[in-house]
């Protein structure tokens, strides 16, 4: 059976600044083409697990390993194989984005047309000093820094940071095409939203513990689609139930109920009612994922 | 040497450069109209200027720019952004003093350039020569200054503590060489300042080299480089 390599290996990752512990005891690996997000909210530890695994801090304790290299002593080789956007960083606004391009460039020994594709994609203008930039102007000049020398893996830790709508959208569009094309992707952010939109699988950090991975696709298929059914009759419950649908509440006439398969099944129940609506509603992956995240377990669902 | 890196140090102080530059031409020339001849070069006390300590007043310099080199910076993440390239850690620190070498050499040159355009003006009495030597002691002084405060910046996580520390380490080396020159009881007190092993004054003089001073303002370059280079490669990036 094809099993594929694994890309990213954390191991009894641990970080103590003095007395407090940002991480503790993380293990988690990720595999090839595998989007693996980190879930939680600020101040969790996820800053400092992305700068362990760019060797730019040393673990107090544990190991960590991208393509088979050690990130604390050959992070060099692990960032010539890494593109990173790290959300808060901050250019310094008296310079542009060509001599940060340039510079990055001249680093990998790389750039050319990948460069200015992205360039062009992402409409940064080069020449225009930082200052004069707008946040997400800044934000989209990190992405083409992470995207320009087509790194195999990508560590993304809050890549959403600072963007409007219309960015969001863009980059959005460009990190489903990294997916797509098989790149290896390290995720972190605070939106359940994003981590259900793009993620393989999910962990919650809770202050600096990894506390729930899981599975997206079978998390998904777990909870089923949830719909809002609004009869104009009443309905008796065991009439309408069946083995791949379940009732989660009922107001009245307003059911919410929860579909796992097929829909077949309950259109032709709902033909032999009178219906005035029927609504998809969509979160309810999030809302697990933002229970996760503040530390509760999942639940039965999952 | 990753050139765009040398050239982004640049642009990311150009402005500093410049400023140093006007006042360094400003000193220049003051040097020589406040005292001509060679044997007016009497003084090694600021804060007036004299031919010889031009030097001296890029000690300043010195502790502004190496605070900032390996320590966080108020004003932007270089060094996060640096650490994110595939660079070894002594790329970074080394690039950051090979800039600093061209920009003290700059500033140096327009000081000088300063000191003989006034000299000419006002037919002044200097040995070239002798300014020479004084001028390639003082560079060594400065240096020995870069590379503690490079060490400094290497050991705090903020460019604030680590100007305060050389700051302070350097007030106190400039005490002790004033305290332990004016009482006889107290002379060990300039031995241990670095300041002792630089007299512009007898330098432009007469041009006698201390080879015990150069040594130790060597080794102090050489020593705070290589401590500033290995603590940095094994802690923290302060990012």
């Amino acid at each position: 059976m094809f099993r594929r390599q694994t890309f990213i290996e954390v191991n009894d990752l641990t970080k103590h600044f003095g007395n407090v512990a940002a991480l503790e005891g993380v293990y988690f690996d990720v595999v090839e083409g595998e989007t693996f997000t980190i879930l939680g909210l600020s101040g969790s530890g996820m800053t400092t697990l992305f700068h362990l695994l760019l060797g730019l801090k040393r673990p107090t304790r544990g190991t960590v390993e991208i393509l088979g290299f050690d990130c604390l002593s050959e992070s060099v080789e692990v960032r010539k194989r890494v593109g990173c956007v790290l959300g808060t960083q901050r250019f310094h606004p008296g310079l542009t984005g060509r001599e940060y391009i340039e510079l990055s460039a001249a680093a990998r020994e790389s750039g050319g047309n990948r460069r200015l594709e992205l360039v062009e994609r992402l409409k940064i203008n080069e020449n225009e000093k930082i200052g004069d930039l707008s946040d997400a102007e800044i934000t989209r000049l990190a992405w083409v820094l992470a995207l320009m020398h087509n790194p195999g893996v990508l560590l993304l830790d809050n890549p959403f940071h600072h963007l409007d709508e219309c960015s969001r959208h863009v980059m959005s569009g460009l990190l489903e095409e990294e997916r797509r094309k098989g790149t290896t992707i390290l995720l972190a952010t605070d939106s359940p939203r994003i981590a259900a939109q793009f993620s393989d699988r999910v962990g919650t950090l809770v202050n600096g513990d990894l506390t729930f991975i899981r599975d997206m696709k079978r998390l998904n298929r777990k909870l089923g689609k949830r719909l809002k059914i609004i009869f104009r009759e009443d309905v008796e419950l065991q009439n309408f139930i069946s083995h791949n649908l379940s009732v989660v509440s009922r107001k009245g006439r307003e059911w919410v109920v929860t579909l796992d398969g097929e829909a077949g099944s309950l259109v032709k129940r709902l033909g032999a009612y009178s219906v005035e609506d029927v609504e998809i509603l969509e979160g309810i992956v999030e809302d697990i994922l933002m229970d996760m995240m503040r530390g509760n377990s999942p639940g039965p669902y999952v | 040497m990753n050139v765009p890196l040398f050239f982004l140090h640049f642009k990311m102080n150009r402005l500093a450069l410049v400023s140093w530059a006007l006042g360094l031409l400003v000193f220049g020339a003051l040097s020589v109209f406040w005292a001509p001849s060679v044997t007016e070069q009497k003084t090694t006390l600021l804060p007036y200027p004299t031919i010889g300590s031009l030097p001296v007043y890029l000690v300043l310099y010195a502790l502004l720019f190496g605070s900032g080199c390996l320590a966080r910076r108020p004003s932007d993440d270089l060094l996060l952004i640096l650490g994110t390239l595939p660079l070894h850690r002594f790329q970074i620190a080394l690039g950051k003093s090979l800039f600093f070498a061209f920009a003290f050499l700059a500033l140096v040159i327009v000081g000088w350039a300063s000191t003989i355009l006034a000299g000419e003006i006002v037919e002044a009495e200097l040995n070239m020569a002798n300014l020479a030597i004084s001028v390639s002691i003082g560079s060594l002084l400065v240096f020995a200054v870069y590379s503690y405060t490079l060490l400094a910046s290497s050991w705090c996580s903020t460019q604030r503590n680590a100007l305060a520390l050389s700051a302070l380490a350097t007030l106190a080396a400039y005490l002790a060489n004033i305290v332990g020159s004016s009482y006889k009881g107290l002379w060990w007190l300039a031995d241990i300042s670095i300041f002792h092993y630089y007299d512009p004054a007898r330098l432009v003089q007469d041009g006698t080299v201390d080879l015990l001073g150069v040594g130790i303002l060597a080794g102090i370059i050489i020593g705070g480089h290589a401590i500033a280079m290995t603590i940095f490669a094994r802690r923290d990036l302060s990012v």
